[in-house]
């Protein structure tokens, strides 16, 4: 079983081998879903649920736990903080959503096609999705060094800079650069979802749009993109996900700095919960931070075209 | 029309992926029982989780052999975390109660992590008293909480000014300056020749070096943040923290400093010969000095800058934690053998803090080792010895409460703030003190 990333298509109900076939399927279907439901529940909801019930109390190791209602979600609203790891947050999701969204047709596009060497690059496309998070931050932490990093030597080499850039020092170029590795980070899987879809593409649908004087614009938009919306989409989805909860490269990157360049909401509510030790503000944050994912999730799949996610054999 | 998956796009066969991502799996599997089968062959012996901060980690796991051969049947599981994420990494560990036996600590979070009832006092489970008078009085009053001592000392050190003379004269400076004006007006002559960013800080905002050194520098300048009842003494403008704060920011905004996140990148960035002075703890002046690095032999120890000289002295120790305590008399008797074998002398020298001084250039938080010639040696090699014994004579240390050690991480934000341009001086000091106030009114 796998899920459908291109054209959405309707199919007839399944005919059942049985009169009450479909009771039947319902029932072991669901006895088939029990485990992943466990596993689910168990790793899922049950810290899920802590982390709600703990937003209502007072979570400190250094002071007894009391229930004090919506205390914690008040004080974290009302912190100045709160607000500056929002805007980050929305900045830096948007730039690598739509970096990664960009560099993935692209990059699949260039993919789909065949040139020398096509066979190596496939693999090693996968290469940055092997590494973990908190080694990507730390291999472009090096990378944008202002003193020994590769990037201001080779800018400087090619003579793009003057001067070495002071990347992780400036508020701005900080959030590109986290931005950048995150992006980097997001690219492989992004374009693997997109090279499927471009994959699945009828080779007649261009023969029949050239046969009618399409250019490569008319191709990309009326031929491409339709059998690959449902794919973009489906990476959107993903990559404002990730970056909603991104976490692992900035703390190893830039430590949500400077000042408070890079302090995306994650990174804000891991500092409330372990360096200030306020618990149950930390888990406040979390929980509003899921709603917000919800809302985004519900609003990304609602553009999704009707059964794109209906299983296909 | 055929249908491709993610894997088949790629020219990589479901198969083959699968099977590669299984001998992922058995090898971490593999991987997982190899660990529980040490510890179960211990079983009727003991193991201990001792968990560091990383530095040196391959000479921790030198001298931890050394001292399961020294005991049969004991053993150590050692795991090590970066020294910036440390400090929260251990309060998930030990809030989660993370099986963690003997820890790293630090003055900065003693009374928080005795709050939080997780270190218990070392002389239960060894005897303190033997060592009480060889311990250096800022490593002692750095260990010790409401009078209960609870630890032996890893190293004890002070932060120091450290500079690069060789650079320095290149850009027409030819000693070392006395004042934290003179550090303003050397640094503004030497950009002026050409050294684009002569001083550095080594700062990060989860850095707790970073604090620790800014108020070195403070106490450089005559003060500390807080008074002897931990009021913030550090709003008023005329404060030597504020002013230390606005000496910092200023360079800077001037374009005087640059910022290297940790000590390693400190270290190498010093190297570089783009920088001329800073400020970091002293063994990381034997770093500098190490014949691998580029620069090696260039950098000297020059007393702190300022009216009175000082600077913070500190130390770093072995811990026993109440999870050991819990797990039984084995494991805290063994807990309190390790650390007497790593801070301590239990054949009547301090092996492993000498080792530490000579190969690391690590300070020593124990008296007999200031007349050990070994020692002295070592340390010859690559900082001036009496200038250091003078600085150290000026070492002081911070006043510290169970919340100070949360405070400081505040203070870390907020001097971060001001390095970015994002709040003042005044801006910043006065969020600080509040929360300082704030603190202090909820756990004290």
């Amino acid at each position: 079983m796998s899920v459908s990333l291109g054209h959405a298509r309707r199919r007839p109900a399944r005919v059942s081998r049985a009169g009450s076939g479909v009771d039947y399927e319902r029932r072991w279907g669901g006895m088939m879903l029990l485990p992943a439901v466990l596993v689910i529940g168990a790793l899922s909801i049950v810290p899920l649920s802590r982390a709600v019930y703990s937003s209502f109390q007072q979570t400190s190791p250094l002071l007894p736990s009391k229930f004090i209602g919506l205390d914690n979600y008040i004080a974290v609203i009302e912190s100045n903080a709160f607000f500056t790891a929002w805007l980050v947050t929305l900045k830096f999701t948007t730039i690598t959503v739509v970096l990664t969204t960009l560099m993935a047709v692209i990059s699949a596009s260039v993919l789909n096609s065949s040139f020398r060497g096509s066979s190596l690059v496939k693999p090693l496309v996968l290469l940055p999705w092997a590494v973990p998070g908190v080694i990507a931050g730390v291999i472009w932490r090096w990378m944008f060094n202002n003193n020994y990093g590769a990037i201001n030597t080779i800018l400087h080499a090619i003579g793009v800079i003057d001067e070495y850039v002071y990347w992780l020092g400036e508020p701005s170029l900080a959030l590109l650069a986290a931005s950048i590795a995150q992006t980097w980070s997001l690219l492989p899987l992004s374009i693997i979802l997109i090279l499927a879809a471009l994959q699945n593409i009828p080779e007649e649908q261009y023969e029949a749009a050239r046969l009618d004087g399409a250019n490569s614009w008319q191709l990309f938009r009326y031929v491409t993109f339709p059998y690959i919306r449902t794919a973009v989409i489906i990476v959107a989805l993903y990559n404002t996900l990730m970056g909603l909860t991104a976490y692992d490269i900035v703390y190893t990157m830039t430590a949500g700095g400077p000042g408070t360049a890079t302090s995306v909401i994650s990174y804000f509510t891991w500092s409330i919960s372990f360096t200030q030790l306020n618990i149950g503000q930390g888990a406040a944050l979390a929980t509003m931070m899921a709603l917000v994912s919800i809302v985004f999730i519900v609003g990304l799949l609602r553009m999704l075209p009707k059964g794109a996610l209906s299983d296909v054999d | 029309m055929p249908t491709k998956n993610s894997f088949t796009a790629l020219g990589v066969s479901r198969r083959a992926f699968m099977h590669s991502m299984g001998l992922l799996g058995a090898g971490g599997l593999l991987a997982a029982y190899g660990g529980h089968g040490s510890r179960a062959l211990a079983s009727t012996d003991v193991n201990l989780d001792f968990a560091v901060w990383t530095y040196a980690v391959d000479e921790v796991e030198s001298n931890i052999r050394a001292w399961e051969a020294a005991n049969p049947g004991m053993t150590v599981t050692l795991q090590d975390y970066p020294w910036d994420h440390y400090k929260a990494t251990m309060v998930q560990r030990l809030a989660t109660n993370t099986p963690t036996d003997v820890l790293y600590n630090n003055s900065s979070w003693l009374a928080e992590f005795v709050g939080a009832d997780w270190v218990v006092p070392i002389s239960k489970y060894l005897d303190f008293e033997k060592y009480r008078d060889k311990i250096i009085p800022y490593a002692l009053s750095g260990m010790t909480y409401n009078g209960e001592p609870y630890g032996l000392p890893y190293y004890a050190d002070i932060a120091s000014f450290i500079w690069n003379p060789t650079v320095a004269k290149e850009y027409g400076v030819d000693r070392a300056p006395t004042s934290w004006d003179e550090v303003m007006e050397m640094s503004v002559s030497m950009q002026g020749k050409g050294l684009r960013r002569p001083i550095l800080w080594e700062f990060s905002q989860i850095n707790p070096s970073s604090l620790d050194e800014f108020i070195a520098m403070s106490m450089s300048r005559g003060g500390e943040v807080f008074d002897a009842d931990l009021n913030p003494i550090f709003e008023d403008p005329d404060s030597p923290a504020f002013q230390q704060a606005q000496f910092m920011a200023d360079t800077i905004e001037q374009g005087l400093a640059a910022t290297s996140p940790t000590e390693n990148d400190a270290v190498r960035a010093m190297n570089s010969g783009q920088h001329v002075f800073t400020c970091m703890y002293n063994y990381n002046l034997a770093a500098m000095n190490n014949t691998g690095q580029p620069l090696a032999g260039q950098f000297k120890l020059a007393m702190m800058p300022g009216s009175t000289r000082a600077t913070l002295g500190y130390v770093r120790f072995y811990s026993i934690t109440s999870m050991a305590e819990a797990r039984g008399d084995a494991v805290t008797a063994a807990a309190g053998n390790f650390i007497e074998s790593m801070g301590g002398a239990p054949d009547g020298t301090f092996t492993i803090p000498k080792k530490w001084a000579i190969n690391r250039g690590l300070g020593f938080g124990v008296l007999p080792l200031f007349d050990d010639p070994e020692v002295i040696d070592a340390f010859s090699t690559w900082v001036d010895v009496e200038t250091l014994k003078e600085q150290q004579k000026l070492a002081q240390t911070k006043n510290e409460a169970k919340w100070t050690g949360i405070w400081g991480d505040f203070m870390l934000r907020e001097l971060s703030k001001i390095f970015a341009g994002e709040t003042t001086v005044a801006e910043s000091m006065k969020a600080s003190a509040d929360k300082a106030r704030e603190l202090k009114e909820r756990y004290q």
